[in-house]
């Protein structure tokens, strides 16, 4: 069994982040399917290759899942690590139209390898038009109906994760999601402390500037 | 210095020379002079130096900019560039 090494208020507030994450994600989905069906199907995953930032606390949650469930391998973890430096202060509109997918996109099902555990951001990309015009090519031309609107939802959930990140000491409170989860692999190992990880993340930034 | 994929301004990063045979060739196909050298920022410059990764770039690029201009065969033209591309990343066939 994993020892996690993480102190109490931390632990604690995954799971309340966990929580607000899933009713968030129910009531957007409910909200959306209520005016109209959303025309997204298993094994498009033309948004798996959007940029994705998330916090450290998604980051954890998504580490502890994968290595609760058997998907922590050394391919898994090779992955994040070329996804992190291939992106790592990349501008957000190259990343879109460079063709990169997310490391938990297993390319031959054209599935999330973490579905269960996806970022709230994940969760909250719908479409109702045509799922084609997810695709980057499409970018700046492709109909306004495609992506449904979650600014607002994510943004009040940010809110409240920067607020408790902060009180940790934490500002670097948005990470690509390769690096919160290998950032969050040395948080939940006790290798690195929370009120590090700061200090850590710009490390890691100057030697990304190389 | 400005980076000539993202438009950022950075310190670090590569810089691409013309060779005067590239230069000549450039004015011929434009008709204009083009600039002695080309800057990238290191994050955008370790997407080019990626055979897929950059291919990619360059293709999405142009397939939004050529859509933007109304083309209407963007995809195929885009498609085109990136074939091109892939096959002279990959070199020389014996």
């Amino acid at each position: 069994m994993t020892k996690y090494k993480l102190p109490i208020i931390i632990e604690r507030h995954l799971g309340e982040t966990q929580a607000d994450r899933t009713r968030r994600a129910l009531e957007f989905e409910r909200d959306a399917i209520s005016e109209r069906p959303v025309s997204c199907k298993v094994g498009c995953s033309h948004c798996c290759y959007y940029p994705v930032v998330i916090s450290p606390l998604e980051g954890l949650l998504a580490y502890r899942w994968l290595t609760t469930h058997g998907r922590w391998t050394p391919k898994q973890r090779t992955l994040l690590e070329e996804h992190s430096k291939l992106t790592a202060s990349l501008d957000p509109t190259v990343w879109f139209l460079s063709g990169i997918a997310c490391p938990l996109l297993d390319e031959k099902t054209r599935k999330c390898v973490a579905y269960e555990v996806r970022p709230l951001v994940c969760r909250l990309t719908m479409t109702w038009g045509m799922p084609d015009n997810c695709q980057a090519s499409q970018y700046r031309t492709r109909s306004p109906l495609n992506q449904i609107p979650f600014r607002s939802v994510l943004n009040e959930f940010h809110k409240q994760e920067t607020a408790f990140l902060k009180t940790h000491k934490v500002r670097i409170t948005m990470l690509s999601l390769s690096k919160a989860i290998l950032f969050a692999e040395q948080l939940a190992s006790g290798s690195l402390d929370f009120n590090r990880l700061d200090l850590a993340v710009y490390t890691d930034y100057i030697g990304s500037q190389e | 210095m400005k980076c000539g994929i993202c438009s950022r301004e950075s310190q670090k990063g590569h810089t691409l020379k013309l060779s005067k045979t590239e230069r000549d060739y450039a004015l011929k196909q434009t008709g204009e002079k083009p600039p002695d050298s080309f800057f990238y920022c290191t994050p955008c410059w370790r997407i080019l130096q990626d055979k897929n990764k950059g291919a990619a770039l360059i293709r999405s690029m142009m397939e939004v900019s050529l859509r933007a201009q109304g083309v209407p065969q963007a995809s195929k033209i885009a498609q085109r560039m990136h074939a091109f591309l892939i096959e002279k990343a990959r070199g020389p066939q014996s």
